[in-house]
């Protein structure tokens, strides 16, 4: 199975490639123009079209793609830039918004604390600059702080400064704003939420449980587990796999583990290897997964499981739940899915034992045709195309109403 | 502000990774000892710590200590700050007297056959001119052990030339340690000794010793750390197959053993002389293979406890249909004793997966 999943690797990473180099292409300028000349197209008049900036850009993550994806429809034209620097007035008459993500990555380049204060300072000052340009600034939260922060302090003072200078907070955890407050405030006047697509229709899913469980050599009655995602300490993988024993004496049974995902820090690694390497049930698919067999896994398993130590919002979960598995998930998350409490269990990180219950009342749960269901539900409820159109729908009324 | 270009920041970078290593005590050889080296004449970092060169290195010795299992001891450091892989390779050829290359592996424990009757081989490359490969992990600054790599000496073998390459470009490792092989008396390291080391050869000759004598508990260890270090999917396969066994005997998820077939009284007796699919061969679980032969099975004796007369395979036969050995035959035997038909399986773990399962893990 190693070798099909390397195979399908391949291919997406052209894609990917390709993708990243139409991106760095295109200047600023020629984006703008496009996004209009498409607005255009699909018969946006000049008053209500918009150009819409994101940055940063991931392209291992199909989650832009997703919110953006009745954009055009909605009068927004979107698309990436890969440096702030690049960002200019636009040479067409239409608004401009900059929609921040992941905005840790300022610091890509820096290397001491000293370098940090600069890149706040630089990063304050391009938003000032950009406001005082007439651009409006959005910001969606994805973390209360990034999973591997170098440096804490400015990132906190980072958030702190974008926070302020928000015209708009996209959020997708409704406690965000109370969980946020313990490092920065938020105006509540500032924040909109919609939540976190489902994958319906993102990834293929034409395989059958019984068959992915064939390809991957899982026995048709054993339990699986799956823990998907790139693998940051932040994850859990280890505790998760320390506490593995205890969770099968609990169970009485053979509890067969699948880990897959990107690598992270080799040292870290190298202690996911030693505890896996004792356990011919668990295996560890070290590398990116790649679209193509995203859905081979989460058919197999049972249960997802998040064993996170902290989070605000989780595409995993998003991803378990459209293809109908129950996920375990910090208690912090819970919220961020509703209508389908049998289906999202929730932990306490602070408790040790609390991580196993939650597994144990998931598979009791992934038993019941019911939980399934209800998943399905909901994926179709909140499909790619029906949240952009309401995040969509929600910025335009926010601009309307003069937030 | 002054811009520099990928590959500079990256030899920036390697400059400070190499500082790390200078300031541990690693030195780069004097361009007049290199040039010996080159020759292969002088062992490079016998005595002094030394930063490993681009090119390789290799060192020819003499060697007078006849067959025999030898060792190259090194400990090889990474400017990193954490373990890093393969760090650094080795390669030993051998010579005769002459310098005619050896070509095949003729040493006592070969010409004994120790390693087949442990039923193991030596895994690393060995082409038709007899030579070995092996790696090292190179271990942070300060957190460092010395590693061998054991090699069996052929008769023969009068010259050996051992070869030391860093792997990668990009990488800056020390070594410390003579390149020249050492005998070794005694050639299975203990246990404890075999798990600490890094060497695959000694951890499968361990290895070969649990599966003579049935110690499940051992291989475990053994092939965790097997895995861990060589990651090979042999390994991977020999554990599930050692762990399943514990599993039926253990009773882990009510996997022990099979149902027993339903009694009714007046059902006429089934003989189960022969298995009815290809028998079990060790390279999978053994619970898989016994719940495909019972399904065969229960087609045909679906209503009373079939016979088992004794013959081919009558241990697998005892277990698929669950009926034990006549008491005679079983006490004629000591409990620890290896049955031939199931690796790793002793008679007292047989007679033990015939008896009603427990649901404790």
């Amino acid at each position: 199975m190693n070798k099909t999943l390397g195979r399908t690797l391949g291919v997406g990473g052209v894609m990917q490639e390709s993708f990243s180099e139409i991106d760095e292409i295109r200047t600023f300028e020629e984006a703008c123009v496009d996004a209009k000349l498409s607005l255009f197209s699909q018969g946006i008049g000049l008053e209500e079209a918009n150009l819409l900036a994101c940055y940063p850009r991931s392209y291992n993550n199909p989650f832009q793609d997703m919110l953006y994806s009745a954009g055009l429809e909605n009068g927004f034209g979107c698309f990436s830039v890969n440096s702030l620097d690049s960002i200019k007035v636009p040479v067409v008459d239409a608004p401009l918004f900059i929609h921040y993500h992941w905005i840790h990555r300022v610091f890509n380049q820096a290397e001491t604390a000293r370098d940090a204060v600069r890149c706040v300072a630089n990063f304050h000052a391009h938003v000032d600059q950009l406001r005082d340009d007439g651009v409006q600034i959005v910001w969606t939260i994805h973390n209360l702080l990034s999973h591997r922060a170098k440096f804490p302090d400015e990132e906190v003072e980072l958030r702190a400064g974008l926070a302020a200078r928000a015209d708009h907070i996209h959020i997708m955890n409704p406690a965000t704003r109370e969980l946020c407050a313990q490092y920065f405030e938020i105006e509540a006047n500032k924040i909109f939420c919609v939540p976190h697509p489902s994958y319906y229709g993102v990834y293929g899913d034409y395989t059958s449980r019984a068959q992915a469980r064939f390809d991957l050599g899982i026995m048709p009655e054993q339990p699986v587990l799956l823990l998907f995602g790139s693998l940051g300490r932040y994850k859990g993988a280890k505790e998760f796999l320390m506490g593995l024993e205890a969770l099968e004496a609990e169970s009485g049974e053979r509890i067969r583990v699948f880990i897959a995902g990107a690598p992270d820090e080799a040292d870290y690694m190298e202690e996911i290897y030693a505890l896996a390497s004792a356990r011919p049930n668990v295996t560890v698919l070290g590398q990116h997964i790649q679209d193509g067999s995203v859905h081979v896994l989460f058919r197999a398993c049972d249960v997802v499981v998040c064993p996170y130590d902290i989070g605000l919002n989780s595409g995993v979960a998003a991803t378990a739940a459209t293809f109908g598995r129950p996920v375990v998930v910090p208690d912090i998350l819970v919220p961020t899915m509703t209508g389908v409490e049998a289906g999202v269990v929730g932990f306490n990180t602070r408790a040790d034992e609390s991580l196993n219950r939650a597994v144990l009342v998931a598979l009791e749960a992934a038993r019941n045709p019911a939980t399934q269901e209800v998943l399905s539900k909901w994926s179709v409820r909140n499909q790619p195309k029906l949240v952009s159109q309401r995040f969509f729908a929600t910025l335009k009324s926010r601009i309307s109403g003069g937030v | 502000m002054i811009f520099r270009s990928q590959g500079q920041r990256r030899t920036a970078h390697m400059r400070r990774i190499e500082f790390k290593l200078l300031d541990a005590g690693f030195s780069k050889a004097p361009r007049a000892l290199m040039m010996l080296v080159r020759l292969s004449l002088l062992d490079f970092a016998a005595r002094v710590p030394r930063l490993l060169p681009k090119r390789s290195l290799a060192l020819i010795s003499g060697w007078k200590g006849g067959a025999g299992e030898a060792f190259v001891e090194l400990t090889v450091t990474t400017a990193l700050p954490k373990v890093e892989r393969a760090a650094a390779s080795i390669q030993i050829s051998f010579y005769g007297l002459f310098g005619q290359k050896i070509k095949s592996a003729q040493s006592v424990f070969d010409k004994l056959g120790v390693f087949d009757k442990l039923g193991v081989s030596d895994k690393r490359s060995v082409s038709n001119d007899l030579c070995v490969s092996d790696s090292f992990f190179g271990d942070p600054v300060g957190q460092t052990t010395p590693q061998r790599t054991y090699f069996s000496m052929p008769t023969e073998a009068r010259w050996v030339v051992v070869r030391i390459a860093r792997r990668g470009k990009g990488r800056r490792i020390g070594v410390l340690g003579s390149l020249r092989p050492q005998m070794k008396d005694e050639p299975i390291l203990p246990l404890a000794e075999a798990l600490a080391s890094r060497d695959e050869r000694q951890l499968r000759l361990r290895l070969g010793i649990a599966r003579k004598t049935c110690n499940r508990r051992d291989a475990k260890k053994i092939l965790a750390r097997l895995i861990y270090l060589k990651q090979l999917p042999g390994d991977m396969q020999t554990l599930r197959i050692v762990e399943d066994l514990d599993d039926m005997v253990a009773g882990v998820g009510g996997r022990r053993s099979l149902p027993p077939i339903l009694t009714i009284a007046d059902a006429k007796p089934f003989i189960y002389s022969e298995l009815y699919g290809p028998v079990y061969s060790a390279h999978y679980p053994l619970s898989k293979w016994l719940k495909v032969e019972r399904q065969n099975l229960d087609k045909y004796s679906r209503s009373a406890p079939p016979i088992v007369p004794s013959g081919p395979y009558s241990f697998l036969r005892r277990l698929v249909a669950r009926v034990p050995e006549e008491e005679p035959e079983v006490e004629s035997r000591s409990a620890t004793m290896p049955i031939e038909e199931i690796p790793w399986l002793t008679l007292r773990d047989w007679q033990s997966l015939l008896i009603e399962p427990s649901d404790s893990i």
